[in-house]
């Protein structure tokens, strides 16, 4: 074996064109392959902030399945209503960050479990998520869903603080159906709910246990564009909210059921208005471009309502204690998790998913991307309405269609023909020199040893070559996104077992063939092949 | 037809020949050997003659093991090639056979250094007996000082005795050679028989040749015509005296 590991060597060194066109190729192969097993997950580091602000972290970890509407509602069985979030048709906006809490009627329907977290499970959930390595932090998430909240409104239409002096006009009532009460946990993110704040003022430590509240400004804009079917204005700031909340009694089964016929109100006083910016929309108006119809794109940030009214994390212990009548402990709708960073979430969100096959998790980043791809109700009321529906709102708002995972297939499926084609044509190009090795009296085993040794030693260069060059990208993204050393190393280590041995295997697989083809012919058919 | 070894060299041929066949099927099956009867002597230079498409080239492939007969069997140096597997015959070839192809057949990207040492290095010799052979193998074509060429820096002439050295390499027991000076000019052409007179001569290498050329004749023990894959005549050659 040493003359034949030298004349490998040999036939390397001497042969340089073809080496180096065989270590492009496979190189090119390892890289498309990096790319499409490394680079498909992962998020810019400063991707979604404001969603990520707001619901706390970059994972959401409910405590069942997601309950949501499904096709065929009219089925009785629990069961057949349970579809996995951001996968099914899910209606409205909010929900998709409180699923298990959408409007009565809509979601958990009547008999079906809603089960929440209660503190003992916040708590075994917290430290087996610490444990991880890549979560920072975890926050409990605190929803309750609202019978009916209903706010007095002196002027029309407009939202915000009332007129200077007060207005003459009589006030009108208005109501909302399908609210949530959330507790905002001050403690840790006071400062991420500064940032929404646009009237008024934020919440503070000084509130907790206090009867205020945030409400959305936005829902004025959702209801101007929805033809009378929900308020217009939202409370002033310096109002009040009078808000109706369900009994909530543990079951015997152990599960929390909420009861609407008999709520117990709570008056709110609004201090500040919040706003969630959610994407900037674009379009194109004809109408602004006379005949040519060559008008400059248009642009406007659009946001989300949502029907949450925020209330400090005490206020809402409390509130709740009064729902309960003190028999139900704190408790949590999700909880939200942090991690080091978003270069990995979609394969946390898998791994925690594994590891609590009864709770159901969801990074925040597919939430919104789902949400925002669902064309939710946003207030587009700049927009002409005539183009709302047009292409290029249609093309922006399309429904979501899931290709990322069939181009990773086809890219790996390319780069695997790459590394096969390399495998093949290494040997096909070199029937006469097996024949005449042949001729010589090299055995079979010693011809396929050659070939082999050369297909994984330009191979594996090659694959080294082009996985540097793509795994420095996907290690940038985790260096980028503050992951820790350990899950760099281990990452980058992986893939480079799985990138170095998928390639050099498709090249020897596809080589061997053709290999034992030839050599398993006389030396003369080989020859006059050629 | 029967092909006896010459009386006054060594008794045992070292390659017998029995009733072997060799077709092919190009819209009819065309035999391009046909019941061919052949023994060796050791130390023999045996000529092969016949016209193009006589089947020649078919019968010194079948004769040094390159191929496998549909019929007969040939018996190398004591072994009958069809008991042997590939790996058998391959180790029958490295050690007793030596073959010069017609176009040289060298590895393109090897130097003659190291298409003379590439038989050594497939029986696993020593790095130091495989330079010094390899050396002794090119001074004795003349070739020292192209060592280092490839082969498309030589000559067709060097290049044919490039594939003689290789052929020599492991000391074969016969040397087969295929029209060996089909490709070369008549100067380099006389060279080679030159070549192939003197190992003869002095070396007792035994040699089966098949060509057109008739200077061959002269240098040969026994001469053999075939024509349309059969042997139909038998000489002697110029060396039989």
């Amino acid at each position: 074996m040493t003359g034949m590991g030298s004349l490998i060597v040999t036939n390397v060194r001497r042969n340089m064109a073809r080496s180096l066109l065989t270590v492009i190729g496979m190189g090119l192969a390892a890289l498309i392959m990096t790319a499409s097993l490394t680079l498909s997950e992962g998020y810019p580091a400063a991707a979604y902030g404001p969603y990520r602000d707001y619901c706390g972290g970059d994972v959401l970890v409910f405590a069942d399945k997601v309950w949501v509407r499904g096709p065929d509602v009219n089925r009785s069985e629990p069961g057949s209503w349970q579809f996995k979030l951001a996968t099914t048709d899910m209606p409205g906006p909010w929900r998709f960050f409180q699923p298990g809490l959408a409007t009565r009627g809509m979601v958990a329907p009547q008999g079906a479990p809603a089960v929440f977290y209660r503190q003992s499970q916040v708590d075994e959930l917290e430290d087996t998520l610490l444990a991880r390595g890549d979560v920072v932090a975890v926050r409990p998430y605190f929803a309750v869903p609202v019978t009916r909240a209903t706010f007095a409104v002196s002027a029309m239409p407009a939202a915000g603080p009332p007129p200077p002096g007060g207005s003459d006009q009589p006030a009108i009532q208005y109501g909302w159906n399908d609210s949530y009460l959330r507790g905002w946990r001050g403690s840790t993110l006071w400062a991420s709910l500064d940032g929404f704040v646009v009237d008024g003022r934020a919440l503070g430590a000084a509130d907790e246990g206090l009867p205020v509240c945030l409400v959305d400004v936005d829902r004025a804009k959702l209801g101007r564009a929805s033809g009378g079917l929900l308020p217009p204005v939202v409370p002033a700031v310096g109002g009040t909210i009078s808000v109706a909340l369900p009994s909530i009694a543990v079951t015997e089964t152990g599960q929390i059921h909420i009861d609407h016929t008999s709520p117990h109100v709570v008056e709110l006083r609004v201090v500040g208005h919040y706003s969630v910016p959610s994407r900037t929309a674009s379009w194109i108006d004809p109408a602004a471009g006379g005949d040519s119809g060559a008008a400059p794109p248009e642009t406007e940030q659009l946001y989300l309502t949502s029907p949450e009214i925020i209330v400090p994390w005490t206020t809402a212990a409390g509130i709740l204690a009064e729902m309960s009548g003190g028999s139900v402990d704190m408790w949590a709708t999700a909880v939200a998790v942090e991690l080091d960073g978003l270069a990995r979430v979609e394969s946390a969100v898998t791994e925690i998913n594994n590891e609590h096959p009864d709770y159901c998790a969801v990074s925040v980043p597919r939430l919104a991307s789902t949400a925002n791809a669902r064309w939710l109700p946003e207030p587009l009321y700049r927009v002409p309405e005539s183009e709302w529906q047009g292409a290029q709102a249609v093309a922006q708002l399309s429904e979501p269609v899931e290709i990322s995972q069939a181009f990773n297939v086809i890219f790996f499926a390319v780069a695997a023909l790459l590394a096969a084609a390399n495998g093949i044509i290494l040997v096909l190009e070199r029937q006469k020199e097996i024949g005449i090795l042949k001729a010589l009296g090299a055995y079979g085993r010693d011809v396929i040893v050659m070939i082999l040794g050369e297909i994984v030693l330009l191979s594996s260069i090659g694959a080294l070559v082009g996985f540097v060059l793509a795994e420095s990208m996907a290690a940038w993204n985790l260096i980028s996104n503050r992951a820790g050393w350990l899950v760099i190393v281990t990452s980058v280590g992986f893939d480079l077992v799985r990138v170095l041995g998928l390639t050099v295997a498709f090249a020897v697989v596809f080589g061997l063939a053709p290999a034992m083809r030839t050599t398993a012919m006389t030396a003369m058919e080989v020859l006059r092949r050629e | 037809m029967a092909s006896l070894p010459q009386q006054g060299l060594s008794p045992g041929p070292i390659l017998i020949a029995r009733s072997l066949y060799k077709a092919y099927f190009l819209g009819k099956t065309v035999y391009a050997v046909n019941n061919v009867d052949l023994a060796v002597m050791p130390g023999e230079f045996l000529v092969i003659l016949g016209p193009s498409g006589s089947g020649k080239s078919t019968l010194l492939s079948l004769l040094a093991g390159l191929d496998r007969p549909i019929s007969g069997d040939v018996v190398l140096d004591g072994h009958p090639i069809s008991e042997l597997n590939e790996n058998q015959l391959a180790d029958l070839r490295r050690r007793k056979v030596g073959y010069v192809f017609q176009f040289f057949n060298l590895v393109g990207h090897l130097t003659a250094y190291d298409n003379v040492a590439l038989p050594m290095t497939l029986t696993g010799a020593p790095d130091w007996f495989v330079r010094q052979r390899t050396s002794e193998l090119l001074s004795l074509v003349g070739l020292e000082a192209r060592a280092k060429h490839l082969p498309l820096q030589m000559s067709g002439g060097e290049q044919q005795r490039v594939a003689i050295a290789r052929a020599l390499a492991n000391e074969p027991r016969i040397l087969f050679a295929d029209e060996p000076t089909g490709n070369l000019d008549s100067r380099t052409g006389e060279q080679i028989r030159t070549l192939f007179a003197r190992l003869n001569q002095d070396f007792g290498q035994t040699f089966v040749i098949v060509t057109h050329d008739d200077r061959f004749a002269a240098l040969a023990h026994r001469v053999v015509r075939l024509v349309d894959g059969r042997l139909t005549e038998e000489t002697r050659g110029g060396a039989a005296g």
